[in-house]
């Protein structure tokens, strides 16, 4: 020690760096702690012994983590009121409850989705950044108006601003109440936020700007708006068509624009149009089943062509002729366009009627028939509907369509009517309908099932189905789709 | 007095609290900050744009007085034994005083790196921020890569052949891979289950940053039985000045990047300016961490008054966007003089603290500032986070004495922020948190 001691003085006095007990004192490099000095091997007496402590050190830390774990996934993420969230909680992982009560908004370029939370007590704004949303999108987990919201996340606290940040799907829980039926006219403000559906005709549609739609629907006693945001077509599919005068069957939350109630649609699929609301109702086969007899003839044999029939003949029945250049599937029924050369007018066939003709394959594009129909309006255009079976007389059979392989089709082919046979895959739904593929060993193809195609389609749809296919050929996006009119294009092939 | 000055006051007044609490080692002035706000004194005694003033003035304080303290207070770990950082070497050839004014100088160029920016800030910084957004998860997978690949093994090369030298090598690496792990691990405990009471969730991160990087400090300092050798005072420093600009140069790069990116903090900033200089010259090396510090810590913190920007970084920035906003150019012109202003005024100041504490360094010594540090840092863990806090504490120690008992970085702790978040701007922190159990 008294050694040690001169060689600081000695070491201070020729002016070199002091020796302490940090530096070894054989080689006089610092050593710190360590009890062997790394340079020459050196003991140090005195020192920690180091091993012991670095596996001590390494035991702790992994055994701490473990109970800290363990810890960590017996505790609930604590649940907060919005009003109690303060400065001293920012960046608190938190979990809120509320519903939301303002329109949701999504951000396709970025594909950010946010929207509102309030609860007893305040409002909190909700951020799902890009991975998220997709995860919400792709699982159809999709916040809409009205909901009731559980959420944990990252909360952030501004001056002015609340926020909180969804960084697990797992830790948002949407609950959507049920839609009470109600009449417009029932609606009060007292209804915000609280679902209805509501059943009427479409009186009239508006687009104020790019991005929102207005649908007036009037359901007999008053009117009620239906408000379509752009998000939702973009999160939830395009809106089925519709135009004034369509039936309507809307689910939607109640929400105050200036004070009025108005219905804001959260999902494309709770809207439903019907396009029969203002037409003669489709006779009931039970009680007014007409056989197809002769006494059912129409009163006037005089062929009126086409382009005369007017006004002044509606609800007549005209007897007239002509060749079906255009067939296509409508809710209960069917729509040809028939064409004499001259002129062109709509024929509806209700789904009875249609499904009665003995030849319904001949009633098809390219085919002539002469027929007894009523004289009708629709959406102030005149449209002939055919009453029973027996008014409808084949002259030239539709020709058969072509039957075509997928791999063969091309953009030329679009509008083309074909019959396509094939094993269908897996089918996934859209706002409208359903879509699946068909391969035919050749290609796959698209086909399109609109909504009231698919419910008719007897028996389950299922994949590795083999089918015989009829229908339209449509581009969409690039891509060839076909398109079934009927139920009836569609042909389960027996094994 | 004019609104203005008055803010300026408040700002020199920040960098005066840094400046008492500086000889506190350990003792971050986030924690000092966070009380503030934990004291209810915003909206009582001082209002939103005070605090964010007073803030500024500790923010920068913080990063000229810090200096003195980690000069004089620390002391060189097993790690840099074959590789002492030039601070701590200056200071066991009794020149910690140079170290301090090197270092600080280095802060004050960056200073007027900052000054040098305003004109340029707000139309740059926010198209740069554009640019970056969508390369950010990839740009931090290659940090972490750079940092956890750039370590070198610190064998001793004396160890048998065979297994047990292979050990020597690794050892150290492995250390530092281990301690990013648990590290990451405790970070994604913490971001997905919070373990400290929600009241006090701003400060949910201190007990493990006090842990992983404090308490290791004052550890290492009460077992490494240093006995300094007597400091000089000089009145010149060797400070040529293309060695000032190379350094200042070098600094600024990582600090930038530090105070742009996020999670990207002052250390891994000074990692990557070190690497820039160490090569070239030990005071090229400790100018460039001054201005880097400066750059991460001011820099970030004056991001937030950028007008268009508004960029949160660092827990600064954090703490007074809950009290305050900043959206006109005055505003940012305001915080970039009060900066500056009170940047000199620490600078100055810390040249006369670094005097005080060299004389203080031979009266009390280290074991006595340590255990000083020690009960004050834990203090604050458990006034502010509670027992919870204390226990994340004490795991969190454990992790963070890895790298100084085996003789890595202790920058590898930082994974405690780096994993979790490159892992969800990557997007799969959810699905690792699932894997834990914690969703």
């Amino acid at each position: 020690m008294n050694e040690n001691a001169n060689d600081h003085t000695e070491s201070q006095s020729l002016g070199l760096p002091q020796l302490t007990s940090a530096h070894c004192q054989n080689c006089e490099r610092f050593i710190g702690p360590v009890a062997i000095c790394p340079y020459c091997g050196a003991k140090h007496k005195g020192h920690l012994p180091l091993k012991w402590l670095k596996l001590i050190a390494v035991l702790f830390a992994v055994a701490g983590l473990a109970l800290i774990w363990m810890w960590a996934k017996m505790t609930d993420i604590p649940l907060v009121q919005i009003g109690d969230i303060s400065a001293t909680m920012n960046l608190a992982y938190a979990r809120v409850q509320g519903t939301i009560l303002r329109d949701v908004n999504y951000d396709s370029e970025s594909n950010y989705l946010s929207f509102w939370v309030m609860d007893d007590s305040g409002e909190l704004y909700v951020s799902c950044y890009e991975d998220i949303t997709t995860e919400l999108i792709a699982t159809g987990k999709i916040p809409e108006i009205g909901d009731s919201v559980d959420i944990a996340g990252t909360l952030r606290v501004r001056e002015d601003f609340l926020s909180l940040s969804l960084n697990a799907l797992e830790h948002l829980t949407l609950t959507q109440p049920p839609a009470e039926p109600k009449l417009s006219r029932q609606i009060t403000v007292l209804d915000e936020g609280n679902r209805v559906k509501i059943n009427g005709t479409v009186s009239g549609i508006r687009q104020p700007y790019d991005g929102l739609t207005l649908v007036d629907i009037d359901d007999g006693e008053s009117e009620i708006t239906l408000t379509v945001g752009e998000t939702i077509t973009q999160l939830t599919g395009i809106l089925p068509d519709m135009v004034p005068g369509y039936a309507i069957i809307a689910e939607g939350t109640v929400t105050l624009y200036k004070g009025t109630p108005q219905l804001t649609l959260t999902n494309s699929e709770d809207i439903q149009t019907v396009a029969i609301e203002e037409r003669v109702e489709p006779p009931n086969t039970e009680t007014d089943a007409t056989p197809d007899t002769p006494e059912q003839a129409p009163p006037q044999e005089v062929l009126v062509d086409l382009q005369n029939i007017t006004s002044d003949d509606l609800t007549k029945t005209v007897l007239t002729t002509g060749h079906i250049v255009m067939l296509e599937g409508i809710k209960n029924g069917v729509k040809a366009v028939l064409d004499n050369g001259v002129a062109e007018m709509p024929l509806i066939l209700w789904m009875d009627v249609y499904e009665a003709l003995p030849n319904r394959r001949d009633f098809d594009e390219g085919a002539e028939i002469e027929l007894h129909a009523k004289v009708s309006v629709y959406e102030g255009e005149l449209e002939l509907i055919a009453q029973n079976t027996g008014d409808i007389t084949i002259l030239t059979p539709a020709p058969t369509p072509d039957w075509v392989s997928i791999g063969d089709l091309s953009e030329a082919d679009v509008g083309r009517r074909v019959t396509i046979r094939g094993i269908t895959g897996e089918a996934s739904g859209f706002s409208a309908g359903v879509k699946l593929p068909l391969n035919d060993g050749r290609g796959t193809i698209t086909v399109l099932l609109w909504s009231n195609i698919y419910d008719a389609i007897p028996g389950k749809l299922t994949s590795d189905m083999p089918v015989e296919i009829t229908g339209i050929i449509q581009s969409y996006r690039g891509e060839l789709e076909l398109i079934p009119r009927t139920q009836h294009d569609w042909v389960r092939i027996e094994d | 007095m004019p609104d203005a000055v008055m803010l300026l006051v408040y700002a020199l007044l920040g960098a005066c609290i840094a400046a008492t609490l500086s000889f506190i080692p350990a003792l971050h002035i986030y924690n000092v900050a966070g009380l503030l706000i934990f004291g209810n004194l915003v909206g009582t005694i001082l209002t939103p744009e005070s605090t964010a003033f007073l803030c500024i003035g500790m923010a920068v304080g913080y990063t000229m007085f810090n200096t003195v303290s980690g000069v004089l207070f620390s002391a060189p770990d097993e790690s840099m034994l074959f590789s002492i950082l030039p601070a701590q070497r200056y200071l066991l050839d009794g020149r910690g005083y140079e170290a301090i004014v090197l270092t600080n100088a280095g802060g004050l160029a960056g200073l007027i790196v900052l000054l040098l920016m305003v004109p340029i800030a707000s139309t740059w910084l926010p198209a740069l921020r554009a640019i970056v957004q969508p390369h950010l998860a990839w740009i931090l997978w290659t940090v972490i890569a750079y940092m956890l690949f750039s370590e070198w093994p610190k064998g001793t090369a004396r160890a048998p052949a065979g297994i047990r030298r292979w050990w020597d090598g690794w050892k150290s690496l492995s250390a530092g891979l281990v301690t990013f792990t648990l590290s990451g691990l405790l970070g994604f405990i913490l971001m997905y289950r919070p373990l400290v009471p929600v009241e006090v969730a701003y400060q949910g991160m201190l007990p493990a940053f006090i842990g992983l990087f404090a308490m290791p400090w004052i550890i290492q300092n009460l077992i490494s039985r240093i006995d300094l050798p007597k400091q000089r005072h000089v009145d010149a420093v060797d400070m040529p000045l293309p060695l000032l600009l190379r350094g200042t140069l070098a600094g600024s790069a990582g600090g930038l990047f530090a105070a742009i990116f996020p999670v990207i903090t002052g250390g891994i900033g000074g990692l990557l300016a070190g690497h820039a200089t160490a090569q070239r010259d030990e005071r090229t090396f400790l100018i460039s961490q001054g201005t880097s510090k400066v750059l991460y810590y001011v820099g970030g913190l004056l991001l937030f008054f950028i007008p268009g920007l508004h960029l949160t970084r660092g827990g600064m920035s954090w703490m007074i966007s809950t009290q305050y906003s900043a959206y006109t150019p005055e505003q940012y012109y305001l915080a970039t003089a009060a900066a500056i202003l009170a940047g000199t005024f620490s600078f100055l100041v810390s040249l006369l603290m670094a005097r005080i504490g060299l004389s203080l360094i031979n009266r009390v010594g280290y074991r006595i500032s340590n255990v000083l540090s020690l009960g004050i840092v834990l203090t604050v863990t458990v006034v502010i986070t509670g027992i919870e806090g204390l226990a994340i504490c004490a795991v969190a120690t454990g992790i963070g004495m890895l790298p100084v008992l085996w003789g890595s970085r202790r920058s590898n702790a930082m994974g405690v922020l780096l994993l979790p978040i490159a892992c969800n701007v990557a997007g799969f922190g959810d699905i690792i948190a699932g894997w834990l159990g914690l969703l």
